[in-house]
């Protein structure tokens, strides 16, 4: 069911980026990613076929993970919490900065993932945070985000 | 024979040889960490050999080169995340051997194939130099095109012993491409796919894209799992590096001089670099394998080919920079900026005049690097792969960490963070939906060299496709490229036909 989802959902992605391609003004910029449209738009419908063949004979059956506490101990929905924690992090450093939000997020992912023990939660999250710290911005001098106001001025002390 | 000595009582110097070491240790250690990329190792070196010779600087970088080309395939196999793009190709049958529990064979196969690839091209580089530049300059736009779609062609060969699996591999590359495509247009100047967005304008950086699909996407997977905090898995747990038996090497000898002949070939072609020798190696294996189905399962061959290739290469990509001044890839060409910052000009005369000053030097010093590189990865090896001695949970958010820092250390820029994390997400979805990921990373690295070629043949040619067949050096590859698709193809419908 999902495979037939994502087909179809690739091929009105790739009819609307055909369309796109009328716009281009150059016949050159045009060729390229015309052809590689038509051949996921080709490539689906035969997938789409397929899947809809083998769902109505019932005769294969798509390996996906769903939900299934008895069988895999695998939960889709975790996934959809990781995204969540790593978006946040993403959007919070640039305002918290690496050196204050890091070792935050760290000890509420490792806990989401499974570590309980609090005196590792907090002794992995600053020295992992410390060694990221050093390792990019003195050793690569890679400049890494600050975040603003009080948490740059503390950022900036490190480096 | 005079100047060749001259040149290696140079480079057996105690402070030469001290200077490879560091180019070589620095060089594995970065190209181990996912994010830092060969050319950021390379820059970061730079100022330091402001205060150094000529020879001795470059010296440093090639060796780093070397380092990092090797270093890439420690975490591509540990931890599916290819320190660097020459990499991607180890992911496929290297972690799958890791996970079988043979990291260690995995590793040690590794640092052997890349020694052999390595030190080959330096002593037959040190011999055809000159000949192989003029070789180089041959090749033109339609060659470049038949390369990139026999590089292209490896989707429908490696590890698809069914129908829809290879339509699926195909469809994955082709979103690869499609991908490759957003941005300005190199020939027109058109922009394409950016929705009137300026960060769109120079398209999507390969680097967060491979660390995204590749490594974010393996921590979705892993976070989905509940159950006890343990090891990354049980199997992985004991790594030891287990280096490949000298009756292996004989195994594998064919692979090994095929792989090895296509690095030093590739590498000589301008613009192309490791990355492209290592898929056309695999994917020659693969094609000429008795047991394609095989590949991506975790086959020791997996790994021999693109080890090989890539390293091979790494010194081949020298070849175009000393002669032609056109770098070999993006690695040689930050190594072109720093000839040029002290002041040493490329082309055939570095060759005929007094080439024990600098040309044979770097030859010799390539030699020793691999042969360093040989005992160093022996021995990190064992140090690196104590992180699979981690909890889950732990090594999980760090490698969360180092895909999203790596990911903005490449540009300063949070716009990479967030495709990685886009393309972990698609990427964690086209796993689920059984679509490979590996064509999709061929797609996004091979497509702008191929849609490039192929704009510039068609412009050159007045729009005739045939440019590609009539061609003597790209009729034969772009016929053996569209034979390397439709093969397998073939292959899998007549088997078809026959159980039904």
């Amino acid at each position: 069911m999902y495979t037939i989802i994502f087909n179809i959902a690739m091929i009105a992605l790739c009819v609307y980026l055909f369309y796109l391609t009328t716009e281009f003004r150059e016949s050159m910029a045009q060729i390229w990613p015309r052809i590689i449209i038509i051949i996921i738009i080709v490539t689906n419908t035969i997938l789409l076929v397929i899947n809809f063949i083998n769902i109505k004979g019932k005769k294969h059956k798509e390996n996906i993970s769903i939900n299934n506490k008895k069988n895999n101990n695998v939960y889709s929905k975790r996934f959809i919490v990781a995204v969540f924690f790593t978006v946040l992090y993403i959007y919070l450093i640039q305002y918290l900065g690496v050196v204050f939000f890091t070792p935050i997020f760290m000890v509420f992912f490792m806990y989401f993932m499974g570590l309980r023990k609090k005196i590792i939660l907090v002794i992995v999250s600053i020295v992992f945070t410390l060694f990221l710290v050093i390792a990019f911005t003195k050793i690569m001098t890679v400049i890494l985000p600050r975040g603003q106001g009080i948490f740059r001025v503390i950022s900036r002390l490190i480096y | 024979m005079e100047k060749f000595l001259i040149a290696l009582s140079i480079t057996i110097q105690p402070n030469y040889l001290l200077i490879i070491f560091i180019g070589v240790y620095s060089g594995i250690i970065a190209g181990a960490l996912p994010g830092v990329s060969s050319p950021m190792a390379l820059s970061l070196l730079i100022p330091f050999t402001y205060i150094m010779s000529p020879t001795m600087a470059i010296i440093l970088l090639a060796a780093n080169y070397y380092g990092t080309t090797y270093g890439g395939s420690i975490s591509a196999i540990l931890f599916r995340a290819p320190g660097t793009p020459e990499a991607s190709c180890t992911v496929f049958d290297g972690y799958p051997m890791a996970q079988k529990g043979l990291a260690g064979k995995a590793l040690g196969t590794a640092i052997v194939s890349s020694t052999i690839g390595g030190m080959s091209s330096c002593i037959i580089l040190a011999l055809v130099a000159p000949k192989l530049g003029i070789v180089a300059l041959k090749f033109g736009p339609p060659e470049y095109f038949a390369l990139a779609l026999l590089g292209l062609s490896a989707v429908t060969s490696a590890g698809k012993s069914s129908l829809i699996e290879q339509i699926r591999s195909i469809s994955s590359m082709s979103i690869g491409l499609l991908i490759a495509v957003v941005g300005l247009q190199h020939t027109t100047g058109v922009t394409r796919f950016t929705f009137g967005s300026t960060k769109l304008l120079v398209g999507f950086n390969y680097v967060p894209c491979v660390i995204g699909l590749f490594a974010m996407s393996q921590v979705f997977i892993n976070a989905e799992k509940v159950g006890a905090d343990t090891l990354i898995s049980e199997k992985m747990k004991k790594v030891q590096t287990e280096l490949m038996k000298f009756r292996d090497i004989v195994k594998f000898k064919w692979i090994i001089l095929r792989s090895a002949a296509i690095g030093w070939a590739l590498g000589t072609l301008p613009g192309t670099g490791s990355t492209i020798s290592a898929f056309i190696a695999y994917n020659e294996t693969v094609r000429t394998s008795k047991y394609p189905e095989k590949f991506g399962t975790g086959l020791q061959e997996g790994v021999v080919a693109p080890e090989t290739a890539n390293n091979a290469a790494a010194s081949a990509t020298f070849i175009p920079t000393l002669t032609l001044g056109i770098p070999g890839g993006s690695s040689t060409a930050v190594i072109l900026g720093a000839f040029l910052i002290h002041g040493i000009v490329p082309g055939p005369g570095l060759f005929t005049k007094n080439p024990e000053v600098f040309v044979y030097p770097l030859f010799i010093s390539g030699f020793i690097a691999n042969a360093m590189m040989f005992f160093m990865g022996i021995y990190l090896c064992k140090y690196i792969a104590k992180v699979l001695y981690i909890r889950k949970s732990i090594l999980n958010t760090i490698i969360l960490l180092f895909c999203v820092v790596g990911s903005f250390a490449l540009n300063n820029n949070i716009f990479d963070v967030w495709v990685m994390l886009i393309m972990g997400v698609f990427g964690y979805i086209l796993m689920k939906l059984n679509f490979p990921l590996a064509p999709m990373i061929l797609g996004i690295i091979l497509g702008p060299i191929a849609e490039k070629a192929f704009v510039v043949s068609m412009i050159l040619s007045n729009n005739n496709p045939w440019v590609f067949f009539t061609r003597p050096i790209s009729g034969p590859i772009t016929i053996l490229a569209i034979l390397s698709f439709l093969i397998p193809f073939s292959r899998v419908l007549l088997k078809k036909v026959k159980s039904n």
